[in-house]
């Protein structure tokens, strides 16, 4: 049960990539069955930094965290391919799975290429733990989320 | 200020146990060929996870799944070896495929052009006719109504509700 709840929990937070991503409120539940509601609320938190924040800064955070830490094992086949298809333009973040990213370790080069900018990545980073401590910390529990994306 | 961000060190390492420690899993039942091509192609619907994980049957745990959508593929095959492999050679052939198709842009981009050429004569002739048809005229003359003549009557009638209404008939033509 726990790895199919762990699944679910990356099922939506491919989703937030693809901004095909349920409210919260609707899948708080199903996501913290295994008991781990914290690692549930960071993903939620993307969902409301993408609201907040610039959405496609937010999803290419996303696109290096998946293409780096999915899987242990580098592909470097599957790399080219993909940085291949980055290069061409022929795809676009919404186009994209976990599975398609996991193991390419993507260059930030290569992130900012399907944002479409430049960002300043630890800068974003740091806005979006800045808002897990605004959503979920003890001193603001009435914290309001919007769950719109 | 340096503002070239891809030499950035940034590695996200505060958000990595989010994604990290997934395990390969035994599987009982695995998408058709049909739905890893679907999936290949970006041709699944997206679902709900409220939905599909909620299943016993996710990911087919428990048994064949009815309906796969784009996420359940992907943590499938993310955690299947032989689904890993099996989508690794259908984007290969795919690739090929697309590949192939490109090497013969310049014939298409040729066919384009022709294509793009005969349109726009196809428009202009279509534009020369409406406008003939607009400078035809419509319908034969009427005669004129001359000035002496009564070409139209006036007449004043009561109504109950409006009171007096002025109306005018326009003299029928033989």
């Amino acid at each position: 049960m726990e790895i199919r709840i762990e699944l679910a929990r990356l099922a939506y937070a491919e989703n937030i990539l693809r901004c095909t991503n349920e409210p919260p409120e609707m899948v708080e539940d199903l996501l913290s069955l295994d008991g781990q509601l914290e690692k549930a609320r960071r993903w939620f938190t993307f969902a409301e930094a993408k609201r907040r924040f610039d959405p496609d800064v937010v999803r290419g955070l996303l696109v290096y965290l998946f293409s780096h830490y999915t899987s242990a094992e580098f592909d470097p086949n599957k790399r080219d391919a993909l940085v291949r298809e980055i290069s061409e333009g022929r795809v676009r973040m919404r186009d994209l799975t976990i599975e398609r990213l996991a193991g390419t370790r993507l260059s930030w080069e290569h992130i900012f290429r399907l944002v479409g900018r430049q960002f300043n990545p630890t800068r974003e980073k740091e806005k979006i733990k800045e808002l897990y401590m605004q959503l979920y910390s003890p001193a603001s529990p009435h914290a309001e989320v919007s769950y719109e994306h | 200020m340096n503002t070239n961000y891809s030499e950035n060190e940034e590695r996200l390492a505060e958000f990595a146990d989010l994604v990290m420690g997934l395990e390969r899993m035994e599987y009982e039942s695995h998408p058709s060929d049909e739905i890893l091509r679907a999936y290949v192609a970006q041709r699944l619907p997206e679902g709900r996870i409220g939905e599909t994980f909620r299943s016993e049957h996710a990911f087919g745990l428990h048994g064949p799944v009815s309906r796969w959508t784009r996420s359940d593929v992907s943590m499938h095959v993310l955690t299947c070896v032989i689904c890993q492999r099996h989508v690794e050679r259908l984007r290969a052939s795919r690739w090929q495929l697309l590949s192939s198709a490109r090497q013969q842009h310049p014939k298409e981009e040729w066919s384009w052009r022709r294509r793009l050429a005969l349109g726009a004569l196809a428009s202009a002739a279509v534009a020369a006719v409406v406008f003939a048809l607009w400078l035809w005229p419509s319908s034969t003359p009427s005669p004129a109504c001359w000035i002496e003549e009564q070409c139209w009557q006036q007449v004043v009638r009561d109504s109950p509700t409006k009171g007096s209404v002025l109306v005018i008939y326009r003299a029928g033509r033989n």
